[in-house]
């Protein structure tokens, strides 16, 4: 498991690096002159040479390559050109709003999902398999914004059961909790659908291996068979599915967070982008990739605890 | 021998893997090791050896479907190894092969017709649709298929019957010699018999040479002029296929022949096993690789590998012959 | 074991069957979107501040906008846009990553290990998230808003067409092609192509549905098309700020867009499930 966990770490550094190189090129492609967008066209040359100076993009590519990777390896992702914080303060005040979002609604997803899954796998092209495949994709078929604004409209709006808006005092947790119902279950729906049709096809697969027809036919009870047999080899794909939508679903925090006006990492970028802060942009979405990751490696890790054979190797 | 149209000389192949981390450790395996044999004009040449052997290895390596790491092969003077891109465009011409599995020998979406035009007209070989339509109806006919295969896709046909379309498909370029690859081993033992006539018609009718490469005996037996028998990626006894037969010289050979069914009820009931397991092919025993599982196994086996000797029209790699024994 | 008569009209709407009904749905749309000129009514983009908000009603039978512009009209026009957006983005992400896929794992060895790379750093990046870096860095257009919404499905088409190909290319009629003296343009896309179509297919209608998403959810942001252009994403937005007069505005786009995005899930799924041998064979 060691070894497993070091080869992991290794393999996934190539990437980071690409991924690191990618941000510091994208960010170099985006036409327009900070020093110009921060100081304004009022601004001296004298000014704006000397903010060039300071922001450290005077200097030579390959040099502002060189700064950016061994920064940003040590944690180091600059300041915001607009507000002058650190990059790293703006995003831990919002991160938690985010977390909070992602996580909930993927234990949400998983709580429902998972057991759909298997009721309708174990009612294969019976009505209730057939009545959540379409239900779940429909679930599916929703962008975040249209879900999100259509259980607005009927919880906050038609029925006043929940606020309209979501930004909530980190503090006060009964109110952090309020605040996240509506926007949980926006995600949460999506999560719920997917993760009711990857449990569902793996469950089809597992029911069908040879060892789980051996262990029914030499009298193992039902409840058995699911549960230890087939259960925890369906649960690979799952694993790997809800590791794959923590990351989009970091990305469909975005429109959550603008439909129920919910500060987060979302909202961030997309006024980072307005603003053409491109140092913000910049410390974003190296966080991004290290949460994307991050997440990769925590699933691998999930697989560990699920497979035996992963430990082994 | 007769003119020697193919002729192949310390033809080598090995494979590299690496496993294990994070101390990777690294596997030659040779699968083809130090192999030389010539094969005359209408000459039935067989390969023979349990799989793993690095028999049909040497196949591809003739032809170049796999690269092969050292020797030579000339093919009429022409050194196939150093053809330039056009060079061997023309030797694959005039070389074909015989697969083994006709399932995945053709591609399923591709109707037998056009699976026989297609080399013709990469190859430039028929002026005209209507030429490449009379040929392909030809060979269709030659290998024993009805003239409307040719709407038909793969399929639609039985296993004999694809291996059938493979033989046509390789007789399209006009080859002067082609590599079998166990062309029968994956058919039923009735249908088996009915291809082997086939090819041997064919061998007649056209002149055509052929390096046949088995895994049984009795298959070669009656198709082949000479053989060579290969164990672990060496040949280790090679000659005439009657004289092998009736008096094998190497105990590896023996062994295969005693193995290879006998169409002689009083014989039934006493055939000998085949003693033993194939060692690995990436950790073969040190000395005469065979010594493992050879009934005359004496100390200098265990010791250096035997080189070949000659033996009237045979040749031998094995203690027991020659000076080495002593 | 018994089933009811429910049970047996599943039966005949059976797992395929889903596919023909995305089909439908989803060719009735296109249907009314190269037929916008005709059954729109009114122009989409003709204002009238008298006729501003109204509901739904005979004349305007999905409402009017803050602008007094015709809902219908704007609806049957914007199809128009997810169309050309998803269908032009999916057919540039599947020509080329497909390309990339198939010649990759054909290749193999180091060079495919090196494009999975650069497809694995591509894939890092969230599709709405990437989607909108692009656009904001060449700017809001119908134009490249195609490029960056192909760009986020390169990666997944090049990963799609190259799995099946390492399993083709071992198959002995490849092999059979090289020493038949073709080319290995020809073994690629003569031969290895053809047998790998249909998965890439299946997954092209599937990220279909993701483009028309990610295009919708641009345009929520406002990094779509620009206004006036009648875009469905767009109509939400503007309608979002009058939610609580005009509720209208948002929800009629949005069954629009979950109309589109369902029937083409719904034919992605049921073409998959025709296809995957594992899930039909029992």
């Amino acid at each position: 498991m060691f070894w497993y966990l070091v080869k992991r770490l290794l393999a996934s550094a190539p990437t980071l690096i690409a991924v690191l190189t990618v941000v510091f090129v994208i960010v170099r492609i985006i036409p327009g002159d900070p020093a110009l967008t921060v100081l304004g066209d009022q601004a001296t040359p004298a000014a704006l040479a000397a903010l060039r100076t300071k922001l450290g993009i005077d200097k030579p590519l390959h040099l502002q390559y060189v700064d950016f990777m061994l920064s940003a390896l040590q944690g180091d992702l600059g300041r915001s050109l607009v507000s002058g914080r650190p990059v790293i303060n703006e995003v831990t005040a919002v991160l938690p709003h985010t977390l909070d979002l992602t996580i909930s609604s993927l234990l949400l997803g998983s709580a429902i999902g998972i057991p759909l899954g298997i009721w309708a796998a174990l009612r294969r092209n019976r009505l209730a398999d057939y009545v959540i495949r379409i239900v779940s994709l429909i679930g599916l078929s929703f962008p975040v914004f249209v879900s999100g604004i259509f259980l607005l409209l009927v919880f906050a709006l038609q029925y006043r059961i929940f606020p309209v808006i979501g930004t909530s005092d980190l503090a006060n947790l009964g109110d952090r909790a309020w605040k996240l119902v509506l926007p949980t279950l926006t995600l949460g729906l999506v999560m719920v659908a997917y993760i009711t049709r990857v449990t569902r096809s793996a469950m089809l697969q597992v029911l069908s291996e040879d060892y789980v027809r051996t262990a029914r036919a030499k009298g193992v009870p039902a409840r058995l068979v699911i549960t230890r047999h087939a259960l925890r080899n369906a649960l690979i794909p799952v694993v790997t599915v809800v590791g794959l939508y923590l990351g989009i679903n970091i990305g469909n925090s975005v429109l959550t967070e603008i439909v129920f006006n919910r500060p987060g990492l979302g909202k961030v970028i997309v006024t980072a982008l307005n603003q053409r802060d491109y140092a913000m942009l910049q410390g974003l979405m190296v966080i991004y990739c290290f949460l994307i990751v991050v997440t990769n490696l925590l699933t691998d890790l999930t697989y560990g605890l699920i497979d035996p054979r992963v430990k082994q190797s | 021998m007769k003119d020697t149209i193919l002729s192949v000389r310390g033809l080598r192949k090995h494979f590299t893997a690496s496993r294990g981390f994070p101390r990777a450790t690294t596997v030659t395996i040779r699968a083809v090791d130090d192999v030389s044999f010539d094969v005359g004009a209408g000459e039935s040449f067989g390969i023979v050896g349990e799989s793993g052997c690095g028999k049909s290895t040497t196949g591809r390596a003739i032809l170049r479907l796999i690269e092969p790491d050292g020797g030579t092969v000339r093919y009429r003077g022409i050194d196939v190894l150093a053809a330039p891109p056009g060079a061997l465009r023309d030797l694959r011409r005039r070389l074909q092969i015989v697969f083994q599995d006709p399932y995945s020998s053709l591609n399923p979406r591709l109707k037998v017709g056009r699976a026989l035009a297609e080399p013709m007209r990469v190859h430039g070989l028929a002026k005209s649709a209507d030429e490449i339509d009379a040929r392909v109806r030809a060979l269709l006919d030659e290998v024993g298929l009805p003239p409307d295969s040719a709407d038909r896709f793969p399929h639609e046909f039985s296993g004999g019957q694809r291996q059938r379309i493979g033989i046509a498909r390789a007789l399209a370029l006009e080859p002067e010699l082609i590599v079998a690859d166990e062309p029968v081993s994956a058919l039923d033992v009735s249908i088996q018999a009915q291809v082997l006539e086939l090819l041997r018609r064919l061998q007649a009718q056209r002149g055509l040479s052929f390096v046949f490469i088995a895994h049984d005996l009795g298959v070669v037996r009656y198709f082949c002029q000479r053989l060579a028998v290969m164990y672990l990626g060496r040949i280790v006894e090679m000659g005439p296929a009657a004289d092998l037969f009736s008096d094998p010289l190497h105990p590896y050979t023996r062994m295969l022949r005693d193995a290879s069914p006998v169409p002689d009820p009083a014989m039934r009931g006493r055939l000998p096993r085949i003693e033993g397991e194939t060692p690995s092919p990436a950790a073969p025993p040190s000395g005469c690789h065979f010594h493992t599982r050879c009934p005359n196994v004496m100390p200098v086996c265990r010791e250096r590998y035997p080189s070949a000797v000659e033996i009237g029209t045979r040749q031998v790699s094995c203690h027991l012959y020659g000076t080495s024994a002593t | 074991m018994s089933r009811g008569f429910l049970g047996r009209l599943i039966d005949v709407f059976g797992a395929n069957k889903t596919s023909w009904v995305g089909l439908v749905l989803f060719a009735a749309i296109c249907v009314v979107a190269l037929l916008a000129p005709w059954i729109a009514g009114s122009d989409p983009l003709e204002q009238s501040i008298i006729d501003k908000l109204q509901p739904p009603s005979a004349t305007h039978w999905f409402g009017t906008d803050e602008f007094g512009r015709d809902v219908y009209a704007r609806l049957v026009w914007g199809a128009r846009i997810s169309l050309i957006v998803s269908i032009s983005a999916i057919t540039i992400a599947l020509v080329v990553g497909g390309t990339i896929g198939l010649v990759s794992g054909y290749i193999g060895g180091r060079f495919d290990m090196l494009v999975m790379q650069a497809m694995d750093v591509l894939l890092s990046f969230p599709a709405l998230i990437l989607g909108l870096i692009i656009v904001a860095l060449l700017g809001p257009s119908l134009h490249n808003l195609v490029i960056a919404i192909s760009l986020t499905a390169l990666a997944p088409f090049a990963r799609i067409a190259r799995a099946p190909t390492l399993i083709v290319k071992e198959r002995q009629f490849v092999e059979a092609g090289r020493a038949l003296g073709y080319s290995h343009a020809r073994i690629v896309f003569v031969h290895v192509l053809p047998n790998i179509l249909a998965e890439i297919l299946v997954m092209a209608s599937l990220w279909m549905a993701t483009a028309v998403r990610v295009e919708a959810s641009l345009s929520f942001i406002g990094l779509g098309v620009r206004p006036p252009t009648p875009t469905w994403g767009g109509m939400i937005r503007d309608g979002f700020e009058n939610i609580l007069d005009a509720p209208w505005l948002s929800i009629y786009p949005g069954l629009a867009i979950l109309t589109l995005i369902f029937s083409l899930n719904m034919l992605g799924d049921g073409l998959r499930d025709a296809t995957d041998p594992k899930l039909r064979g029992e």
